[in-house]
């Protein structure tokens, strides 16, 4: 028996209709007129057209977010980076979902990423370069343990640069770019559905 | 109205539809519940790009906190866990990893297809722990074969005792570069290595390869979104005679008629039920001797140092296979029983958080490894052990009122003695095969993620100290069967599917003789 074939068998019932007498079949009626041709409205995704509310985080932090997505994932002349993809923005959003947890290690994070910037140059993170950056981001430059470091600072950098460099990957910009180089279809996925819910 | 059915079978995965593939066959006529709906693969799927997804693949967070293996494009097929709780202590987090479609988990199973040898089944016999299994090896057998042959199982005989060769699909594919490295760096050291044994196909699962013969011939319906509540008894005769059922979507209740009882709602379900049913339990042992098999994922993450660059050279990566338990077979470790496989795979590209960098370094560098990775995975034995258990917590139920389970299981010094060592070998065949190590640890997962729970309503010769007899039937109740991983008295380090499907085709085979002959 083909796959498909045998799939299509497996034809399960109600418990209303298995356990008394099956129903007889209901015989199919005359197929209805067709009816005009529905038109297919062309729409756009709202996160290229518009600008997302900011929600999990105030002005400052938001600010380091970017700059933090700038320099752990630049843009490169032929790859997207993490402010092309919106990164920041994506973060904002998943993060002002999160369990209490995750949120503040975000704030924690991005606070200190500010007091160290002002302490070391009198601007906030959001303002300084990359190279102001190099001593303030040292934890990452320290070898991987599988153990969660006991350092919240540190934990919130590994946690950043992972989620960051997930949402630009996974963003539109990103792959629109990388598949059209490749010639692949990029970041394509079987999804489930919910199924008979 | 709901009577005439021979043989109520409660699950529809690996365990109940390998019963229900032998039952119907023999004109026995069945009828099985499921408590999740039919997949409908044209329907319920489709393809999509991560980015339309709403949470760019991350996932809606905090909706699978114990389900390490949910993502965004799969989300949807696991149990719900507010409509499914369970509980466990804070210090000893389990996860439980369900699937509730018709098909179970074979819908979505890794196809690892190995056998137990004697070294499970007369454990006891070997090295003084725990108990025997009241079957051999030779008495499954036979059940293996007919097994391996429905899941087409793919393999290469090795001759190995710890790991009994199969009736294959003989893969005799070229291994890469990479793979011929590492196998000869473990036969250096004495360890055996094997290919994949994994069943094939682009869907081996129960509703392709189990259900549609057991459907063919007429004597098996299906029930889907069936809740099932409780097993019921004649108070005559103390006989199983049926189920209490809740339809998942409109929770109306119902009760189904039958002369037998095969349980196959998976391991920890299926012992929940006859908890719940207050049945079974003369021994006092239902729910105890709770175990899987752990996993150190990623114990070693490699590179193959001439596959930098980017660009591999052709034939050097790719494939994988299988290191099987070489611990205690012949001599005996110092710190731990029992032992674990490697599993190994060549061609991945190291994930970025292995690199200490950031930026255009941490792009280099990964461009540099792609495809150039090489990495184990460990899974170990686990001890049966009569404190880890589950019973019901009176003060949590399901969407459908149904009491919880809750579970308690930890890990000891035997499994962490082992991950320790696995770590340490992995690092030492990467290194003599010339592959640089990048990363490795042994943290084991927690209990419950590898999706291969065991035990809790084990089997044995003494109805004192077992729930089941050889033939997966009950001691106490002989018209019910329970035919899933629960029955198992250990595990090994093999992935526990193929042996779940071959007992479940053995017990059914007794069933039916039994039925014939009128003893049931």
């Amino acid at each position: 028996m083909k796959r498909r074939t045998a799939i299509r068998s497996i034809l399960t019932l109600p418990a209303a209709m298995a356990l008394p007498v099956p129903l007889p079949a209901q015989v199919a009626g005359p197929a209805p007129p067709p009816s005009n041709e529905m038109p297919d409205t062309p729409t756009v995704a709202a996160d290229t057209h518009t600008d997302t509310v900011v929600k999990a985080f105030n002005a400052d932090q938001f600010a380091a977010l970017n700059k933090l997505s700038s320099i752990l994932v630049p843009s490169l002349p032929d790859t997207p980076g993490g402010l092309d993809a919106k990164a920041g923005e994506f973060l904002d959003f998943l993060i002002s979902q999160s369990p209490p947890d995750r949120v503040m290690l975000y704030n924690e994070g991005l606070d200190r990423l500010n007091q160290e910037a002002r302490k070391r140059t009198g601007k906030p993170f959001g303002e300084i370069t990359a190279e102001q950056a190099r001593p303030i981001l040292a934890p990452l430059h320290e070898p991987w343990t599988y153990e969660p470091s006991t350092d919240p600072f540190t934990c919130f950098l590994r946690a950043a640069k992972e989620d960051i460099l997930k949402a630009t990957r996974n963003s539109r910009q990103y792959i629109s770019v990388v598949s059209r180089r490749n010639r692949r279809a990029g970041g394509m996925g079987i999804y489930w559905f919910p199924i008979n819910d | 109205m709901n009577t005439g059915y021979d043989v109520l079978i409660i699950g529809s995965g690996a365990s109940g539809g390998s019963a229900a593939h032998v039952l119907a066959k023999k004109g026995i006529r069945c009828l099985m519940l499921d408590a999740g709906p039919a997949v409908n693969f044209e329907r319920d799927r489709g393809f999509k790009r991560v980015y339309d997804l709403p949470y760019r693949g991350f996932g809606k967070p905090g909706r699978f906190p114990n389900v390490t293996q949910a993502n965004e494009f799969n989300g949807n097929v696991w149990a719900d866990q507010k409509k499914n709780p369970y509980t466990y202590d804070r210090s000893a987090p389990y996860n439980w990893v369900r699937v509730r479609l018709v098909g179970g988990k074979t819908l979505f199973w890794g196809r690892w297809s190995l056998r137990l040898s004697n070294y499970e089944f007369r454990c006891k016999d070997h090295d003084g722990y725990g108990t025997n299994w009241p079957i051999r090896y030779e008495d499954l057998a036979p059940y293996y074969d007919r097994a391996e042959r429905i899941f087409r199982v793919t393999g290469q005989k090795a001759g190995l005792p710890q790991l009994p060769d199969g009736v294959f699909i003989e893969d005799n594919s070229p291994d890469s570069g990479s793979i011929r490295r590492f196998d000869a760096a473990a036969a250096r050291r004495g360890i055996a290595t094997t290919k994949v044994r994994r069943a094939s196909g682009e869907l081996a699962s129960s509703v392709n390869l189990l259900l549609p013969g057991a459907i063919e011939t007429g004597n098996l319906q299906i029930i889907s979104d069936a809740v099932v509540r409780e097993i019921t008894t004649d108070p005559k005769t103390g006989l199983a005679n049926g189920a209490y059922f809740i339809d998942r979507r409109s929770q109306h209740d119902y009760h189904v008629e039958a002369r037998v009882v095969v349980l196959g709602a998976s391991c920890l379900e299926s012992t929940r039920i006859l908890l719940n049913s207050g049945l079974a339990n003369s021994s006092g042992v239902l729910g105890h001797y709770l175990f899987d098999q752990f996993y150190v994922k990623d114990v070693v993450v490699a590179v193959v140092p001439q596959a930098r660059g980017g660009n591999p050279p052709r034939g050097l990566m790719g494939g994988g296979g299988c290191v099987p338990r070489f611990r205690n077979l012949k001599t005996r470790e110092k710190n731990f029983i029992r032992g674990y496989l490697l599993d190994f795979s060549s061609g991945s590209t190291p994930d970025a958080k292995y690199f200490p960098a950031y930026g255009e370094a941490l792009e280099k560098q990964l461009a540099d490894v792609e495809g150039a990775g090489f990495g184990i995975w460990a899974i170990g034995e686990v001890l049966p052990r009569y404190e880890n258990h589950v019973r019901i917590d009176k003060k949590v139920s399901d969407a459908w009122g149904i009491p919880a389970l809750h579970v308690q299981a930890k890990y000891t010094d035997n499994e962490f003695e082992m991950a320790k060592d696995s770590m340490r070998v992995s690092e030492e065949l990467c290194r003599d095969a010339g592959f640089e190590v990048v990363a490795s640890h042994w943290q084991m997962v927690p209990p419950g993620e590898s999706i291969h729970e065991l035990g809790t309503c084990r089997m044995g010769d003494d109805p004192k100290t077992s729930v089941l007899n050889k033939y997966n039937q009950s001691h106490d109740i002989k018209n019910l069967f329970v035919v899933d991983g629960s029955a198992f008295v250990s595990g090994g380090c093999q992935n526990p599917t193929l042996t779940i499907s071959a007992l479940a085709m053995r017990a059914a085979e007794y069933l039916a003789e039994q039925m014939r002959t009128r003893e049931i």
